[in-house]
């Protein structure tokens, strides 16, 4: 028995070996790299001279650094409840059977494909952007605007929220599945009682999908943080910084500016950050997470 | 600089690519038809041995340097059927982008188009090489350049860049233009006063912005601070020479051109800035003014020509000549690469067939032999005025500011950032001034 266990093993280990390869050689070996080089004045063109946690107390002195902070949280924390609270709707209206629901499943699925992607950044720098079909909407129906609403700081970083809430096939995906899983018998009860449709859903849908709402959440935090793509295309981080996100700073930083040293050091601090973001919501999970086995 | 767009640099990439292949491909069927050419322009001493070679060149600029720089490699190839080439073409931003990351990982091009404060980084460390042996050995001929020109490629006593043209900054108009608003070419002594007073006319009688573009708003702060004091930066690149209030008048003059409707705003810069440069605004008789590179008329169309920069009031002769650009040779070459790499550097500047191939699209070529040989053959009218533009420069012009900073690249983004927030309405002039002084100088500090 214990040699059948191990011969399964080992297929197991074997199969994944593609992926343990490339995990190692271009993440793992890359990162330990970085948190090395995040202590050091790596500039890419000479060799990297240690220079102890200098780069992490910059950090806190750079005034760009914790602009980039502030507006990449602005945007996690309106994009996640935003994009969650979307994909939760739609997926309750696709949940009831009817005729069509497949195409509309995958219709509602192809913006998450090409949501990162440059030329729907593209197409949303030419809705919004000035010249750009909003405008010319607006002026039509009467009120001319002067500046597009990528313009001015804060619709900016609204127009990249849209963005993202744009984007919410695969959250909705993971939703639809969870409604499915709720069981019929449950609903059928709440119709001998009597229930409104509201408390249907506070008292019966909610609490049974709460562990699938805990999953995206997370997964959604940790994405809302890496973006990049968006404000690189549509804004290059304008106006005046307004969508310069986190990991589009670390990128002109070690690009544009040769400080990767210093660059690496955000990225660490993105790390962290990330990680303590994610445990708090996975510590918060006893007070609102329902787990049917438990 | 110039502008091309994301989307053309691929275009021009992937043309590349396979031009590149194509020569490589003709290298073998080329050599028996080559062999009568006639090529005793070139520096051949270094390349005798036939192996062949595949020597990157990557160089930034727009589509039509793309092109004739391709055909420039077809012309070596056909002298040089040993030598095939990995073209590496950029826009401004994207060169760089990528040239980094290649240096970092010793992956350069082996001859390299170098300028602005890279130039100077590159050097520092040793990431192109010191060329004074090549000179000196006769590979790389040199005897053509100005020893004042040659000059400026020295870089802590090393020669890391070999000037590849002469140019200088401009007021470049549009003729088309100033008919349409019934304005005259300005005059030599013309002053920013009038410089405000013609946009402002050409906005009112024709409703488009003045101003083409404000992308090149750190050599006109330079120009502008160099009107009123000696310099804008110290002697070592380290620091502003001056205080803020030396900075207001160049927010200002931006400031008026903003309020008589003469510039656009940030807004729409987002979509202007995507624009090739041939479809710019000035490119399509949309814009009156245009302050950059001598080399943005011939990019742009036909009836776009130079003049001096206006005047400030205290009449002193200001505008320079700059080396337009540099060729260096990258330290990561192997010895034959980097022998080969010099060997085509001295055909691209010596010359004749190459100087005819290029014109003055680069600036006016640093050899006078190639110079002299354009002249007699012919040039167009928009280059005998580049010509004149350089011999009224001559007579008006100042003395050249010593090497930029090194972290001119982040002066740059943050000169952007305070001009925008100005022309956005945020702040006056002055508070513009003051922002930028303030968060340049930390940028300094830090360096």
């Amino acid at each position: 028995m214990k040699r059948k266990n191990l011969q399964n093993n080992l297929v197991g280990y074997a199969l994944l070996t593609p992926w343990l390869i490339g995990f190692f050689i271009l993440f793992f070996v890359p990162m330990i790299i970085s948190f090395y080089y995040s202590f050091t004045n790596y500039n890419m063109l000479k060799a990297a001279s240690f220079i102890g946690i200098d780069n992490y107390i910059r950090m806190f002195e750079d005034p760009e650094f914790w602009n980039s902070l502030t507006v990449t949280l602005k945007y996690v924390f309106l994009l996640v409840p935003l994009r969650l609270a979307f994909a939760l709707c739609v997926a309750m209206i696709l949940a009831v059977p009817r005729k069509g629901n497949g195409i509309y499943r995958a219709l509602y699925y192809i913006p998450s494909v090409l949501g990162g992607s440059v030329a729907v950044s593209i197409i949303w720098k030419q809705i919004f952007g000035n010249p750009g079909l909003v405008m010319s909407a607006c002026e039509k129906l009467g009120f001319a605007q002067e500046v597009s609403l990528l313009g001015k700081p804060n619709s900016a970083l609204m127009v990249l929220v849209l963005l993202g809430v744009w984007q919410f096939g695969s959250s909705m995906l993971i939703f639809l599945a969870a409604l499915k899983q709720i069981p019929q018998t449950m609903y059928e009860a709440a119709k001998l009682e009597g229930i409104n449709p509201w408390q249907k859903f506070i008292k019966i849908t909610f609490p049974l999908i709460t562990p699938t709402i805990f999953f995206n959440l997370i997964l959604q935090i940790i994405n809302g943080f890496k973006v990049f793509n968006e404000a690189y295309i549509i804004t290059d981080g304008g106006p005046q910084d307004a969508t310069l996100f986190f990991v589009l700073n670390l990128y002109e930083r070690a690009f544009k500016y040769l400080e990767m040293g210093y660059s690496s050091a955000m990225a660490w601090f993105l790390v962290v950050l990330i990680a303590a973001l994610s445990g708090i919501v996975f510590y918060s999970q006893n007070k609102w997470v329902y787990y049917e086995s438990k | 600089m110039k502008k091309i767009t994301r989307r053309s640099f691929l275009q021009a990439t992937g043309a590349a690519t396979i031009a590149g292949a194509l020569a490589a491909c003709s290298d073998e069927t080329g050599a028996s038809s080559t062999a009568t050419s006639v090529s005793a322009d070139v520096a051949s001493d270094s390349v005798e041995t036939q192996a062949d070679i595949l020597l990157g060149f990557g160089w930034w600029g727009g589509d039509s340097r793309h092109e004739y720089t391709e055909t420039l490699c077809e012309m070596y190839s056909e002298e040089k059927p040993n030598i095939s080439f990995d073209l590496q073409p950029g826009s401004w931003d994207s060169y760089w982008e990528k040239i980094v990351i290649q240096a970092a990982g010793g992956t350069l091009p082996t001859v390299l188009q170098m300028g602005g404060g890279y130039t100077t980084t590159f050097s520092n460390n040793d990431v192109i090489r010191d060329l004074t042996d090549y000179t000196k050995s006769g590979a790389l001929d040199v005897s053509a350049i100005d020893a004042n020109l040659l000059n400026t490629g020295v870089i802590g006593g090393k020669l890391v860049g070999i000037p590849i043209s002469k140019s200088a900054r401009a007021m470049i108009y549009n003729t088309v233009s100033l008919e349409a608003a019934g304005l005259d070419v300005p005059s030599v002594d013309w002053t920013w006063a009038d410089f405000l007073d013609m946009c402002k006319t050409y906005t009112e009688k024709t409703g488009n912005y003045a101003m083409s573009d404000y992308n090149d708003a750190s050599t006109l702060l330079q120009y502008m601070v160099h009107q009123e004091n000696d310099s804008l930066y110290n002697d070592e690149g380290t620091a502003f020479a001056v205080e803020y209030e030396a900075f207001i008048p160049f927010f200002q003059l931006w400031a008026d051109l903003r309020a008589c409707g003469a510039i656009f705003s940030p807004d729409e810069y987002v979509t202007i800035k995507e624009l090739p440069v041939d479809q710019s605004l000035i490119a399509t008789d949309k814009a009156l003014f245009l302050y950059n590179s001598n080399t943005y008329s011939s990019m742009s169309n036909d009836h776009c020509f130079l003049c001096l920069p206006p005047y400030s009031d205290s009449g002193k002769d200001t505008a320079w000549f700059i080396p337009g650009m540099f060729y260096s040779v990258a330290t990561s070459a192997s010895e034959e690469e980097a022998n080969a790499g010099i060997a085509f550097m001295s055909w691209l500047i010596n010359s004749n067939d190459a100087g005819a191939v290029q014109g003055f699209e680069r600036g006016i070529p640093a050899a006078s032999t190639v110079c002299d040989y354009l002249f007699t053959s012919g040039i167009s009218e928009q280059e005998q005025d580049v010509v004149n533009y350089f011999s009224v420069l001559e007579e008006h012009g100042g003395p050249s500011p010593i090497t930029d900073p090194a972290v001119l690249p982040e002066i740059i983004d943050e000169l952007d950032r305070c001009l925008e927030a100005m022309l956005d309405a945020q702040y006056d002039a002055e508070s513009a001034a003051k922002d930028f002084h303030e968060s340049a100088s930390k940028i300094f500090a830090r360096a």
